[in-house]
């Protein structure tokens, strides 16, 4: 979008556009990136937000911009509630709060978890009460502090934060089918992967090795000679042998491996992440 | 000869294993594309379920719009008469089911519009709160619409493409219809604050 430098007032965002603050840093959720709310706003905001999801697992996603594309407040809400799956995956616990100050619109969309906690009745209850008053006079500050406050009032509490049940789930499913299958691959392994050699005479397996001798050895592998005898011809046969020795687990190995990058300073923070929650048309609007 | 008997019964194991997963996986699709179905009706329902409380609490401020509190009500009975099996979803039951709701959004719409004369009303606590379900509701179905719709359109490629779509027509899948774009009677109203 080169037009959006040229126009101060109104940049329209699209979906794709929208900083995803959170998932470069997990104790942020506001995405302010037209500097609307003040930097101490967002730091309240965030902090609010932080406690909540860490007491209740709800995940949150704060934007505030100039425009939309579309300018449909509700569909864009939505929309990136469900494309960037605000919410943990089964509790569909995400929220997502839009205000865009061309369109004049403040939104709620819930997740479908939420949708009993925070009917569309106090979406818009708390929009009217605490927000669409300041929202009016473009006190942008005042009104979403006022408006997440409100909603924090609600939610915290209303449920624990649980570890997902799902991937514990998916694990116990891994683990038995793993438990499982083990005879399986070992009577497969003990089939296919013969140890013995062939004897080259009568073509049997039966043989054992009588004797063995290195011949060379570097660093990765040794190749040894060995010497089987056929127990039912007879027949003695040399056969050579390359051993590879087992890999050091990648601590002096930095080829070709992306080892997560460790930052100096302790105090980086991490990247959060959304867990893929649902959304299904919850929420309120608002404008002013 | 018995390298070609087994070569025989390798092929025919194959095929029946795909026909198998195939056949599956259109029973699964078609699973979805019905309880796609249902989530729409539920959500038509939930505004069909909201008229009664609406229309009273109008009633209390305007008892005199009679006629049009009469055409919600029996918009809202004609619409709670046409319900869609999801077996049976054909294009003609689509239309029908869609014009009867579209009814019930168009006198919605009217009646919200005479509601914008009646200050006392517009400030009634149980009114805001209706008119935000209200407009919660009208949001859900077009996302479920919507949602129908992509569902849908999964499934039909899925029947329609080849070889797949020969056990489709086996076993009686059929194409399913769509939601049409918003027509003008069926647009949610308008709801300003």
């Amino acid at each position: 979008m080169l037009w959006g430098g040229l126009n101060l007032h109104a940049k329209d965002y699209t979906i794709q556009e929208i900083p995803m603050v959170h998932l470069e840093d997990k104790t942020r959720y506001v995405s302010n990136p037209d500097n609307i709310l003040s930097d101490s706003t967002v730091a309240a905001i965030d902090s609010i937000l932080y406690a909540l999801e860490e007491k209740t697992g709800i995940q949150t996603m704060i934007v505030v911009v100039t425009g939309i594309e579309g300018g449909d407040c509700f569909d864009f809400a939505h929309r990136l509630g469900k494309e960037k799956g605000v919410g943990q995956k089964g509790r569909d616990n995400g929220l997502v709060v839009l205000l865009s100050t061309e369109e004049r619109c403040v939104q709620f969309a819930t997740g479908y978890g939420l949708e009993g906690v925070l009917p569309d009745a106090i979406c818009k209850r708390i929009q009217n009460k605490y927000m669409v008053q300041h929202l009016g006079k473009s006190d942008w500050d005042t009104g979403m502090i006022e408006g997440i406050r409100a909603l924090n009032g609600y939610l915290n509490g209303s449920m624990t934060n649980e570890l997902q049940e799902e991937s514990e789930d998916d694990l116990g499913f891994i683990i038995m089918g793993l438990l499982f299958l083990s005879p399986i691959f070992f009577i497969l392994y003990r089939v296919f992967k013969p140890s013995k050699p062939r004897c080259p005479q009568c073509k049997k397996r039966n043989t054992t090795m009588t004797k063995s001798n290195t011949l060379s050895k570097t660093k990765d592998y040794e190749v040894v000679k060995k010497i089987y005898t056929c127990q039912d011809c007879g027949h003695t046969f040399e056969k050579e042998e390359k051993i590879n020795f087992p890999k050091d687990d990648g601590f002096n190995n930095t080829s070709g491996r992306v080892t997560p990058r460790r930052s100096s300073n302790n105090h980086t923070p991490r990247g959060g992440s959304f867990g893929g929650g649902s959304f299904g048309g919850g929420g309120a609007g608002s404008r002013f | 000869m018995k390298k070609s008997t087994i070569g025989l019964i390798v092929v025919i194991g194959a095929i029946a294993i795909w026909l198998i997963s195939s056949y599956n996986g259109m029973v699964k699709m078609d699973e979805e594309v019905s309880s796609a179905w249902s989530n729409v009706e539920n959500q038509y329902q939930r505004r069909v379920d909201l008229i009664p409380n609406l229309v009273n609490v109008v009633k209390g401020y305007a008892s005199h719009e009679k006629e049009t509190f009469e055409a919600v009500v029996s918009a809202r009975s004609k619409a709670t008469q046409v319900t869609v099996d999801p077996e049976n979803l054909t294009p003609e039951k689509l239309q029908e089911y869609q014009k009867a709701q579209g009814e019930v959004g168009a006198t919605l719409g009217r009646l919200l519009a005479i509601t914008e004369s009646y200050p006392e009303l517009k400030a009634n606590e149980n009114f805001k709160e209706l008119q935000a379900q209200l407009e919660g509701t009208e949001n859900r179905i077009s996302v479920e619409r919507r949602n129908f719709n992509e569902i849908a359109r999964t499934y039909n490629s899925a029947i329609r493409s080849f070889p797949r779509s020969i056990i489709a027509g086996m076993f009686g899948f059929e194409k399913r219809p769509y939601f049409e774009a918003e027509e003008g009677a069926n647009k949610a109203p308008e709801v300003k604050f």
